[in-house]
């Protein structure tokens, strides 16, 4: 734990002069020690974030004690908010932290740490690796299209795509970022298109 | 909008002061002559008149270019005026303080003359290490008025919020301390002299401006969050923080410093260096 006391130095407090200068000793304001007694220091950082719902990006200053964050404000300082959240953004603090019946802190408990398949048919989710689940996708996106794509339709025109692939996503990127994504799936041959801003 | 402003209600704010802190590191006899010696420059920041013509193209030109406004501009200071105002100073201090000296030992002797008034207040300007510290404290407390009324005028019209230094864009001069703001918790600074406050950036050294998070800290005392020792890894400087969001109402920095003191002990202990100033502290810059 990160704390710093003081226990093993004499903490002066001072009836009247606080840090002490000479011409409040002049005055009669004269320090005195009184008994020692321990002080506890407590260091923290502000650490800054961005919000990770949706495009908008605003700026939050999480403040962070022994590598544990305490709590969350928005960052006064950032040019897309300045100091404001939205309800979903001042509730990035419960990403992290959920509160039981009593009202006390406890780490919370849906929050997915692992990378979870359920199988065909399957009541139960597997643990997986990312190195898995990733081979999984592009094997299936592979597998799918090949099945499914099409060159012309039944009028003979050319379409080049395939029906059996949607893409969902995303409002928590950026414009460009976006661009990008539908470029790959146009790119795959994908016509079903469509993002997940319910805003 | 400005971003940066004067604190406009401060005159109104310390004439109205009754209530002080139960720190127990400053005194009650000692809050009650600040909180005195607060309202004899309230009122005399109301009195003087900073007749100044203003370029605001120029003041602003200059506020990004990183010139604060005295380099262009002063305040006009009457010498007679500052002399009566030293005089009520002087009777206030005495007036609250357990012993007292002599009148005399408040000023210097070369005061009724205008070179004498003129050396006195470049003395206090520059924190000479050689003047009096009674003088410098007296001298200092004068002085502030002036310079109020002076950054008031100028924060009328000018952008202040163009600057981002962390040492005064009026005047120039060190912060006495910050506070985060009651309602987006900007951190606006205070100047000891002036008492202009101005935005300076959250998550950034204002005496360095290192701008590394791995390397901005802060400390707490005794668990009390309100107020916050802000300390840089770069230059091993501290500034305090008063979070006014723990308030019911905004804190006035100049007594609050005061009943901070504590947390300057804390931060020397800790081999931190101070960045600001204040009066009634240790005389201290970056």
């Amino acid at each position: 734990m990160n704390v710093l006391k003081l226990s093993r130095r004499d903490f002066l407090k001072l009836t009247g002069v606080g840090a002490g200068t000479a011409a409040l000793s002049q005055l009669g304001f004269e320090g005195r020690a009184e008994a020692a007694e321990p002080i506890r220091l407590d260091y923290a950082r502000e650490v800054s974030t961005v919000c990770p719902y949706c495009s908008c990006g605003c700026g939050a200053i999480c403040f962070v004690r022994d590598g544990e964050i305490t709590s969350l404000e928005g960052d006064p300082d950032h040019p897309v908010n300045e100091g404001a959240l939205c309800s979903k953004g001042s509730s990035m603090f419960n990403l992290r932290y959920e509160y039981d019946e009593h009202g006390n802190r406890q780490l919370n408990s849906s929050r997915l740490t692992d990378v979870l398949y359920r199988a065909p048919g399957s009541d139960s989710w597997e643990v997986k690796t990312w190195d898995w689940a990733l081979e999984q996708i592009a094997g299936r996106v592979k597998e799918t299209r090949d099945a499914t794509f099409e060159e012309k339709d039944e009028n003979n025109v050319t379409v080049n795509r395939t029906t059996a692939i949607a893409h969902l996503g995303s409002a928590a990127i950026d414009n460009e970022e976006n661009y990008l994504m539908v470029k790959m799936m146009r790119t795959l041959g994908l016509v079903t298109i469509d993002h997940h801003a319910r805003l | 909008m400005f971003k940066g402003r004067v604190c406009s209600l401060v005159n109104q704010s310390y004439l109205e002061v009754s209530c002080i802190a139960d720190r127990a590191c400053a005194s009650d006899d000692l809050q009650k002559m600040v909180v005195a010696i607060l309202k004899v420059q309230a009122q005399w920041s109301n009195t003087v008149t900073s007749d100044i013509i203003i370029d605001r193209e120029e003041l602003e030109a200059g506020l990004e270019a990183g010139h604060h406004v005295t380099e262009f501009l002063a305040p006009s200071i009457d010498h007679d005026d500052y002399r009566r105002a030293v005089a009520d100073i002087v009777e206030t201090l005495r007036a609250h303080s357990p012993q007292p000296p002599s009148p005399e030992a408040f000023v210097p002797e070369d005061l009724d003359t205008n070179d004498g008034v003129e050396k006195f207040i470049q003395s206090v300007l520059i924190s000479d290490a050689e003047t009096e510290p009674l003088h410098q404290l007296v001298g200092s407390l004068a002085l502030i008025p002036w310079y109020m009324s002076f950054a008031h005028t100028v924060t009328e019209t000018v952008n202040i919020g163009l600057w981002k230094s962390g040492l005064c864009p009026v005047c120039g001069h060190p912060p006495i301390m910050a506070v985060l703001g009651r309602e987006d918790g900007v951190r606006m600074m205070e100047c000891w002299l002036c008492r202009a406050q101005w935005v300076f950036t959250r998550l950034q050294c204002p005496n360095c401006n290192n701008t590394d998070q791995n390397k901005l800290r802060l400390f707490t005392v005794g668990g009390d969050d309100a107020y916050r020792v802000h300390v840089c890894d770069t230059c091993r400087h501290y500034f305090k923080v008063a979070d006014a969001r723990a308030f019911e109402a905004d804190p006035l920095l100049a007594l609050t410093d005061l009943t901070t003191a504590d947390h300057d002990v804390a931060a020397k202990r800790e081999g931190w260096l101070p960045f600001g100033r204040s009066p009634f502290r240790e005389q201290s810059t970056s």
